[in-house]
């Protein structure tokens, strides 16, 4: 992939995770600079699901907050720039995180999310933090990733569409950040 | 005011120098310096086809110093269309090696530093040096990756691409702010085209599909002809570029590059067409100056 030369990628970069900051979804404090490269992890707040056994017909309970750890590349903001791992325990088609429920084993943090595979001239750090937040809300059972616990997950959901699963839990509507206004631009300044 | 323009036009020209100096022909041009040319530190990107054409063209007309970036080496599908390769002593050889070797018996004024890495490991500090950077590619990802850096570091840049009978050649020049880019004009599709090449890991998947493979059809003739528009592009700036530093104007005997256009060659209909390419505020190479930096 191409780079951008290294003051420009820095700018943005700073740019893009001071937007992250802004809606509380970075811990600062996470953030670490490389030569190269950027990690940082993400704390999302989205409805999503963990198993929980003890329930016969219902092996799940919500679980609202998650954590994403995000490596930032040179060749950021070009497509492939950015390696996403999800790291905390999830129920979910779509997602294998590393921390796996009741496995001494740890995942491979995969994402299946449409917006890494369809990158735009608009995608940005943002955008795809809050495509994963959507993700995390809304599991896509007609395309799980081939492993067995996103499998097991994808005939769940099948079973169990979100909806339902909401109505159950009893849960109206869950709050996620208010979105900012689209020609909102923040200039990132040292 | 016919006598007045042919006046003006006349050069003394000593009657020995007429014959020996192997100039004479391209000093006649009114607007040229010999010097400007000499002077040159040309990067050229790529000694495939276009690159041959162009490294030969800038040979022969006597630039200084040449740049050649490319670590492939031939292989006897190049040599239907490559002037500076030979059956005989060119297969398995580095590109840029035999390049080199074969200038040196056309033009050995000229300096030819052949540079066998790929583009992204180069010392960033070639493209300051150089007062044109040429990109005779077969890839976008380099494309892009060059005319990056080309515009970071205000030096003009000219790239060509070629599909069969077709192809175009665009100039580019931070230098003229309202002028698009490469990046200006690259499609999401562009960008998902570039990221099939790539698995989920990021790793190069092998792949069958032409589409994906990067290797495309091509004919010398093609090649010729937007060898020789890049070469007179890169001229035209190298004469051209002090005035439209000092004055804001191209030099109107050599006349203004295609900065901010791209001109199109169609070998099917026989017509060359230039368009004007938009640019693009959300860019991410040359909006930042805009201060558009992330978000939207």
């Amino acid at each position: 992939m191409p780079e951008l030369p290294y003051e420009i990628w820095d700018r943005r970069v700073k740019n893009e995770i001071n937007i992250l900051k802004k809606l509380g979804i970075v811990d600062p404090k996470s953030i670490k600079w490389y030569d190269n490269s950027v990690e940082l992890w993400l704390k999302l707040k989205a409805l999503g699901f963990i198993q929980k056994y003890g329930n016969e017909n219902l092996n799940v309970a919500p679980k609202t907050k998650h954590r994403v750890f995000i490596k930032i590349n040179r060749s950021f903001p070009y497509p492939g720039g950015i390696d996403f791992c999800w790291h905390s325990e999830l129920y979910h088609p779509n997602i294998h995180p590393v921390e796996l429920q009741n496995s001494t084993y740890l995942g491979t943090g995969y994402i299946c999310l449409n917006v890494l595979r369809k990158w735009s001239k608009l995608s940005d750090l943002e955008t795809t933090s809050k495509a994963l937040q959507i993700l995390a809300e809304n599991p896509n059972p007609d395309d799980p990733l081939q492993y067995n616990i996103c499998l097991d997950a994808a005939s769940f959901f099948k079973k169990h569409p979100i909806e339902k699963l909401k109505r159950i839990f009893n849960i109206e509507r869950f709050h996620i950040p208010k979105e900012k206004k689209s020609d909102d631009i923040i200039i990132y300044k040292d | 005011m016919d006598s007045k323009k042919t006046q003006n036009r006349i050069k003394i020209i000593e009657e020995s120098s007429i014959k020996s100096d192997r100039f004479d022909r391209q000093k006649r041009i009114a607007g040229w310096d010999q010097e400007k040319i000499k002077n040159a530190r040309i990067m050229v990107i790529g000694a495939g086809a276009t690159g041959n054409e162009v490294v030969k063209n800038l040979t022969l007309c006597g630039v200084g110093t040449i740049y050649l970036i490319d670590y492939d080496l031939i292989e006897s599908s190049n040599l239907s269309r490559c002037v500076l390769f030979n059956y005989t002593n060119s297969l398995e050889k580095y590109k840029a090696d035999v390049i080199k070797e074969t200038c040196k018996n056309l033009n050995p004024n000229v300096k030819i530093i052949s540079i066998k890495q790929e583009l992204n490991s180069i010392d960033k500090n070639l493209y300051k040096k150089s007062d044109v950077i040429c990109s005779c590619l077969d890839n976008l990802e380099a494309r892009l990756e060059a005319n990056n850096y080309a515009y970071y570091y205000n030096v003009p840049f000219v790239d060509s691409g070629i599909d069969e009978f077709f192809g175009s050649v665009q100039v580019v020049y931070s230098g003229d702010k309202n002028a698009a880019c490469l990046q200006c004009g690259i499609s999401d599709k562009d960008l998902e085209i570039m990221w099939k090449k790539f698995s989920c890991t990021g790793q190069k998947l092998n792949t069958n599909d032409s589409e994906t493979e990067g290797i495309i059809a091509s004919i010398i003739t093609t090649t010729s002809i937007i060898g020789g528009i890049q070469s007179q592009q890169v001229l035209k700036i190298l004469l051209g570029l002090s005035s439209f530093k000092t004055k804001g104007q191209w030099n109107p005997k050599i006349g203004e590059p295609l900065i901010g256009k791209q001109l199109i060659y169609n070998g099917i209909s026989n017509e060359f067409i230039t368009i004007s390419k938009l640019k693009d505020p959300n860019c991410w190479t040359c909006s930042y100056k805009g201060q558009k930096i992330g978000g939207k």
